[in-house]
Protein backbone atom coordinates (compact mmCIF):
# COMPACT_ATOMS: atom_id res chain seq x y z
CA UNK A 1 0.00 0.00 0.00
CA UNK A 2 3.06 2.12 0.76
CA UNK A 3 4.41 1.40 -2.75
CA UNK A 4 0.95 2.58 -4.15
CA UNK A 5 0.86 6.08 -2.40
CA UNK A 6 4.45 6.75 -2.97
CA UNK A 7 4.12 6.03 -6.72
CA UNK A 8 1.04 7.82 -6.89
CA UNK A 9 2.95 11.13 -5.25
CA UNK A 10 6.05 10.29 -7.45
CA UNK A 11 3.79 10.20 -11.22
CA UNK A 12 1.54 13.16 -9.89
CA UNK A 13 4.55 15.05 -8.79
CA UNK A 14 4.37 18.82 -10.74
CA UNK A 15 1.06 18.53 -12.09
CA UNK A 16 -1.88 21.31 -11.77
CA UNK A 17 -2.85 20.99 -7.63
CA UNK A 18 -6.14 20.22 -8.84
CA UNK A 19 -5.67 16.94 -10.92
CA UNK A 20 -2.72 15.89 -8.59
CA UNK A 21 -5.19 15.86 -5.43
CA UNK A 22 -7.89 14.10 -7.68
CA UNK A 23 -6.04 11.46 -8.66
CA UNK A 24 -4.15 10.75 -5.22
CA UNK A 25 -7.38 11.04 -3.49
CA UNK A 26 -9.21 8.05 -6.18
CA UNK A 27 -6.14 6.03 -5.45
CA UNK A 28 -6.35 6.59 -1.85
CA UNK A 29 -10.68 5.79 -2.02
CA UNK A 30 -9.57 2.86 -4.28
CA UNK A 31 -6.86 1.34 -1.90
CA UNK A 32 -9.30 1.83 0.85
CA UNK A 33 -12.17 0.18 -0.98
CA UNK A 34 -10.32 -2.82 -2.56
CA UNK A 35 -8.53 -3.45 1.44
CA UNK A 36 -11.70 -3.25 3.03
CA UNK A 37 -13.31 -6.24 0.64
CA UNK A 38 -10.33 -8.22 1.02
CA UNK A 39 -11.04 -8.32 4.60
CA UNK A 40 -14.84 -8.97 4.41
CA UNK A 41 -13.99 -11.81 1.95
CA UNK A 42 -11.27 -13.06 4.23
CA UNK A 43 -8.83 -13.02 1.57
CA UNK A 44 -5.37 -14.01 3.17
CA UNK A 45 -3.08 -10.70 3.34
CA UNK A 46 -0.16 -11.91 0.80
CA UNK A 47 -2.88 -12.15 -1.72
CA UNK A 48 -4.23 -8.93 -1.59
CA UNK A 49 -0.75 -7.59 -1.58
CA UNK A 50 0.21 -9.45 -4.79
CA UNK A 51 -3.38 -8.15 -6.20
CA UNK A 52 -2.87 -4.54 -5.46
CA UNK A 53 1.00 -4.59 -6.73
CA UNK A 54 -0.19 -5.76 -9.60
CA UNK A 55 -3.05 -3.17 -10.15
CA UNK A 56 0.06 -1.04 -9.83
CA UNK A 57 2.32 -2.24 -12.15
CA UNK A 58 -0.20 -3.38 -14.78
CA UNK A 59 -0.95 0.56 -14.53
CA UNK A 60 2.24 2.19 -14.89
CA UNK A 61 2.37 2.91 -18.55
CA UNK A 62 -1.02 4.50 -18.08
CA UNK A 63 -0.23 6.76 -15.56
CA UNK A 64 2.38 7.76 -17.22
CA UNK A 65 0.66 8.27 -20.72
CA UNK A 66 -2.17 9.85 -17.97
CA UNK A 67 0.64 12.29 -17.28
CA UNK A 68 2.50 12.73 -20.26
CA UNK A 69 -0.75 13.85 -22.03
CA UNK A 70 -1.79 16.66 -19.13
CA UNK A 71 1.51 18.16 -19.33
CA UNK A 72 1.42 18.00 -23.26
CA UNK A 73 -1.98 19.44 -22.67
CA UNK A 74 -0.71 22.66 -20.24
CA UNK A 75 2.17 23.27 -22.84
CA UNK A 76 -0.20 23.33 -25.49
CA UNK A 77 -2.13 25.90 -23.68
CA UNK A 78 0.71 27.94 -22.33
CA UNK A 79 1.39 28.41 -26.31
CA UNK A 80 -1.77 29.13 -27.04
CA UNK A 81 -1.77 31.73 -24.46
CA UNK A 82 2.07 33.39 -25.74
CA UNK A 83 0.40 33.27 -29.44
CA UNK A 84 -2.70 35.13 -27.68
CA UNK A 85 -0.30 38.07 -26.22
CA UNK A 86 1.92 38.09 -29.85
CA UNK A 87 -1.32 38.67 -31.63
CA UNK A 88 -2.07 41.70 -29.14
CA UNK A 89 1.17 43.00 -29.64
CA UNK A 90 1.30 42.73 -33.15
CA UNK A 91 -2.29 44.56 -33.26
CA UNK A 92 -1.08 47.35 -31.05
CA UNK A 93 1.86 47.98 -33.21
CA UNK A 94 0.11 47.92 -36.13
CA UNK A 95 -2.20 50.30 -35.08
CA UNK A 96 1.08 52.36 -34.00
CA UNK A 97 2.42 52.05 -37.33
CA UNK A 98 -0.73 53.00 -39.52
CA UNK A 99 -1.23 56.00 -37.22
CA UNK A 100 2.03 57.10 -37.79
CA UNK A 101 1.81 56.30 -41.42
CA UNK A 102 -1.40 58.19 -41.85
CA UNK A 103 -0.35 61.01 -40.05
CA UNK A 104 3.33 60.99 -42.09
CA UNK A 105 1.35 61.26 -45.60
CA UNK A 106 -1.13 64.02 -44.30
CA UNK A 107 1.77 66.11 -43.15
CA UNK A 108 4.02 65.71 -46.20
CA UNK A 109 0.98 66.46 -48.37
CA UNK A 110 -0.30 69.56 -46.27
CA UNK A 111 3.87 70.74 -46.42
CA UNK A 112 3.64 70.84 -49.77
CA UNK A 113 0.55 72.18 -50.28
CA UNK A 114 1.56 75.13 -47.71
CA UNK A 115 5.13 75.69 -49.93
CA UNK A 116 3.34 75.93 -53.22
CA UNK A 117 -0.08 77.56 -52.58
CA UNK A 118 1.05 79.71 -49.10
CA UNK A 119 -1.34 80.23 -45.74
CA UNK A 120 -5.46 80.36 -46.47
CA UNK A 121 -4.06 84.12 -47.41
CA UNK A 122 -1.85 83.32 -49.57
CA UNK A 123 0.81 84.36 -46.59
CA UNK A 124 3.78 82.96 -47.15
CA UNK A 125 4.32 79.96 -44.78
CA UNK A 126 7.34 78.70 -46.36
CA UNK A 127 9.23 77.67 -42.66
CA UNK A 128 5.99 75.97 -41.55
CA UNK A 129 5.58 74.20 -44.72
CA UNK A 130 9.34 72.12 -44.70
CA UNK A 131 8.64 71.71 -40.57
CA UNK A 132 5.54 69.91 -41.80
CA UNK A 133 7.56 68.08 -44.43
CA UNK A 134 10.26 66.71 -42.63
CA UNK A 135 8.29 65.69 -39.85
CA UNK A 136 5.99 63.49 -41.82
CA UNK A 137 9.06 61.97 -43.61
CA UNK A 138 10.32 61.23 -39.93
CA UNK A 139 6.93 59.78 -39.14
CA UNK A 140 6.65 57.54 -42.60
CA UNK A 141 10.44 56.38 -42.21
CA UNK A 142 10.55 55.38 -38.66
CA UNK A 143 8.41 52.49 -39.36
CA UNK A 144 9.66 51.47 -42.44
CA UNK A 145 13.17 51.43 -41.10
CA UNK A 146 11.80 50.00 -37.72
CA UNK A 147 12.02 46.42 -38.63
CA UNK A 148 16.01 46.52 -39.54
CA UNK A 149 16.70 48.95 -37.00
CA UNK A 150 13.90 49.53 -34.21
CA UNK A 151 15.71 52.01 -32.10
CA UNK A 152 16.73 54.32 -35.04
CA UNK A 153 12.94 53.84 -36.57
CA UNK A 154 11.26 54.69 -33.05
CA UNK A 155 13.30 57.84 -32.62
CA UNK A 156 12.37 59.07 -35.95
CA UNK A 157 8.83 58.63 -35.57
CA UNK A 158 9.44 60.70 -31.85
CA UNK A 159 11.36 63.33 -32.99
CA UNK A 160 9.03 63.62 -35.83
CA UNK A 161 5.97 63.70 -33.30
CA UNK A 162 7.63 66.44 -31.73
CA UNK A 163 8.82 68.37 -34.43
CA UNK A 164 5.04 68.08 -35.71
CA UNK A 165 3.79 68.72 -32.36
CA UNK A 166 5.40 71.82 -31.87
CA UNK A 167 3.39 73.41 -35.12
CA UNK A 168 0.38 71.58 -34.06
CA UNK A 169 0.20 71.23 -29.96
CA UNK A 170 -3.62 69.35 -30.21
CA UNK A 171 -1.50 66.61 -32.00
CA UNK A 172 0.37 66.00 -28.92
CA UNK A 173 -2.41 63.69 -27.64
CA UNK A 174 -1.73 61.64 -30.28
CA UNK A 175 1.73 61.70 -30.74
CA UNK A 176 3.14 61.16 -27.08
CA UNK A 177 1.05 57.66 -26.23
CA UNK A 178 1.97 56.68 -30.17
CA UNK A 179 5.42 57.58 -29.92
CA UNK A 180 6.15 55.53 -26.12
CA UNK A 181 3.97 52.86 -27.85
CA UNK A 182 6.82 52.76 -30.65
CA UNK A 183 9.52 53.15 -28.04
CA UNK A 184 8.76 50.38 -25.89
CA UNK A 185 8.63 48.48 -28.61
CA UNK A 186 11.35 49.04 -30.25
CA UNK A 187 13.40 48.43 -26.51
CA UNK A 188 11.74 45.21 -26.54
CA UNK A 189 12.24 43.83 -30.23
CA UNK A 190 16.31 45.04 -29.93
CA UNK A 191 16.73 43.41 -26.64
CA UNK A 192 15.50 40.58 -28.47
CA UNK A 193 17.51 40.75 -31.45
CA UNK A 194 21.08 41.09 -28.87
CA UNK A 195 19.83 38.25 -27.44
CA UNK A 196 19.43 36.32 -30.30
CA UNK A 197 22.60 36.83 -31.44
CA UNK A 198 24.06 36.87 -28.56
CA UNK A 199 22.85 33.00 -28.40
CA UNK A 200 23.92 32.61 -32.05
CA UNK A 201 27.72 33.62 -31.48
CA UNK A 202 27.60 32.09 -27.89
CA UNK B 1 -4.53 1.95 -29.39
CA UNK B 2 -5.46 4.09 -32.12
CA UNK B 3 -9.23 4.39 -32.59
CA UNK B 4 -11.50 6.22 -34.67
CA UNK B 5 -13.50 9.21 -33.64
CA UNK B 6 -16.26 8.30 -31.35
CA UNK B 7 -15.08 4.75 -30.82
CA UNK B 8 -15.22 2.79 -27.83
CA UNK B 9 -11.70 0.95 -26.37
CA UNK B 10 -13.00 -1.93 -25.19
CA UNK B 11 -11.89 -1.18 -21.12
CA UNK B 12 -14.25 1.60 -22.04
CA UNK B 13 -16.95 -0.69 -23.03
CA UNK B 14 -16.28 -2.41 -20.44
CA UNK B 15 -16.80 0.35 -17.92
CA UNK B 16 -19.89 1.09 -19.55
CA UNK B 17 -21.43 -2.21 -19.71
CA UNK B 18 -20.80 -2.86 -15.81
CA UNK B 19 -22.06 0.95 -14.77
CA UNK B 20 -25.46 0.46 -16.76
CA UNK B 21 -25.18 -3.05 -14.88
CA UNK B 22 -24.79 -1.36 -11.47
CA UNK B 23 -27.78 1.52 -12.45
CA UNK B 24 -30.07 -1.67 -13.03
CA UNK B 25 -29.53 -3.11 -9.68
CA UNK B 26 -30.33 0.37 -8.16
CA UNK B 27 -26.93 1.94 -7.84
CA UNK B 28 -27.14 5.16 -10.04
CA UNK B 29 -23.66 6.29 -9.03
CA UNK B 30 -20.25 4.17 -8.99
CA UNK B 31 -16.51 4.60 -7.82
CA UNK B 32 -13.57 3.49 -9.31
CA UNK B 33 -13.38 0.15 -7.34
CA UNK B 34 -16.66 -0.88 -7.65
CA UNK B 35 -15.97 -0.02 -11.11
CA UNK B 36 -13.41 -2.49 -11.14
CA UNK B 37 -14.58 -5.59 -9.48
CA UNK B 38 -17.76 -5.47 -11.36
CA UNK B 39 -16.10 -5.78 -14.39
CA UNK B 40 -13.74 -8.33 -13.10
CA UNK B 41 -17.32 -10.24 -12.02
CA UNK B 42 -18.50 -10.07 -15.65
CA UNK B 43 -15.63 -11.45 -17.11
CA UNK B 44 -15.10 -13.95 -14.64
CA UNK B 45 -11.51 -12.62 -14.48
CA UNK B 46 -9.31 -13.65 -11.67
CA UNK B 47 -7.17 -9.54 -12.15
CA UNK B 48 -8.83 -6.09 -11.19
CA UNK B 49 -8.31 -3.69 -13.82
CA UNK B 50 -5.23 -2.05 -12.76
CA UNK B 51 -5.46 1.56 -11.40
CA UNK B 52 -3.61 3.70 -13.87
CA UNK B 53 -5.43 2.13 -16.42
CA UNK B 54 -9.14 2.42 -14.99
CA UNK B 55 -8.82 6.19 -13.85
CA UNK B 56 -7.24 7.34 -17.08
CA UNK B 57 -9.84 5.36 -19.32
CA UNK B 58 -12.97 7.03 -16.93
CA UNK B 59 -11.20 10.32 -17.21
CA UNK B 60 -11.40 9.73 -21.44
CA UNK B 61 -15.08 8.94 -20.83
CA UNK B 62 -15.81 12.34 -18.66
CA UNK B 63 -13.68 14.26 -21.39
CA UNK B 64 -15.93 13.10 -23.80
CA UNK B 65 -19.07 13.44 -21.34
CA UNK B 66 -20.26 9.85 -21.42
CA UNK B 67 -19.64 9.78 -17.72
CA UNK B 68 -20.04 12.57 -15.27
CA UNK B 69 -18.63 12.94 -11.70
CA UNK B 70 -18.33 14.71 -8.44
CA UNK B 71 -16.95 14.09 -4.67
CA UNK B 72 -19.53 12.37 -2.74
CA UNK B 73 -20.36 14.50 0.72
CA UNK B 74 -17.29 14.51 2.69
CA UNK B 75 -19.34 14.05 5.99
CA UNK B 76 -20.86 10.74 4.26
CA UNK B 77 -17.24 9.26 3.99
CA UNK B 78 -16.87 10.74 7.49
CA UNK B 79 -19.49 8.61 9.48
CA UNK B 80 -18.49 5.66 7.60
CA UNK B 81 -14.50 6.08 8.56
CA UNK B 82 -13.26 6.11 5.14
CA UNK B 83 -11.61 8.07 2.08
CA UNK B 84 -13.99 10.30 0.10
CA UNK B 85 -14.96 8.63 -3.17
CA UNK B 86 -15.09 10.21 -6.67
CA UNK B 87 -18.95 8.85 -7.71
CA UNK B 88 -19.78 8.46 -11.29
CA UNK B 89 -22.51 8.41 -13.26
CA UNK B 90 -23.00 7.79 -16.95
CA UNK B 91 -25.15 9.87 -19.00
CA UNK B 92 -27.50 10.41 -21.62
CA UNK B 93 -24.67 10.50 -24.10
CA UNK B 94 -22.85 7.40 -22.11
CA UNK B 95 -25.80 5.49 -22.90
CA UNK B 96 -25.98 6.10 -26.78
CA UNK B 97 -22.22 5.77 -27.21
CA UNK B 98 -22.30 2.38 -24.74
CA UNK B 99 -25.62 1.04 -27.46
CA UNK B 100 -23.65 2.11 -30.58
CA UNK B 101 -20.62 0.42 -29.49
CA UNK B 102 -22.24 -2.79 -28.61
CA UNK B 103 -23.65 -3.00 -31.58
CA UNK B 104 -20.78 -2.57 -33.56
CA UNK B 105 -18.59 -5.00 -31.33
CA UNK B 106 -21.67 -7.73 -31.79
CA UNK B 107 -21.82 -6.52 -35.94
CA UNK B 108 -17.60 -7.17 -35.64
CA UNK B 109 -17.62 -10.66 -33.76
CA UNK B 110 -20.35 -11.78 -36.38
CA UNK B 111 -19.04 -10.34 -39.42
CA UNK B 112 -22.03 -7.57 -39.71
CA UNK B 113 -21.97 -3.45 -40.16
CA UNK B 114 -24.37 -1.87 -37.49
CA UNK B 115 -27.69 -1.25 -39.77
CA UNK B 116 -26.88 -4.04 -42.06
CA UNK B 117 -28.85 -7.38 -42.11
CA UNK B 118 -27.60 -10.62 -43.11
CA UNK B 119 -29.91 -11.75 -46.18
Amino acid sequence: MVVVRAWGRLYTRGLPAAQRERRLAELESDLHEHLDFARSTRQAAADTDFEVLSRLLLGVPADLAWRWAINRGARHRSLLLGRMVNVGKRVLLGLGVAVSVVLGAHFVMNGVGILLGGGEGGEPLTPWGVIEIVGGLMLLAGPALASRQPRVGAMLVVVGALVIGSTHLWLAAVNIPVGAALIAAAVVRSRRIIARRAAATG
Amino acid sequence: MRRKPGQLLPLELDILDAALDLRRRGEGEFHGFAIAQRIRDRHGARQLTAHGTLYKALGRLEERGLVVSRWEDPQVALDEGRPVRRLYTVTGAGERAHATGRMTATGSRTGLRPGTART
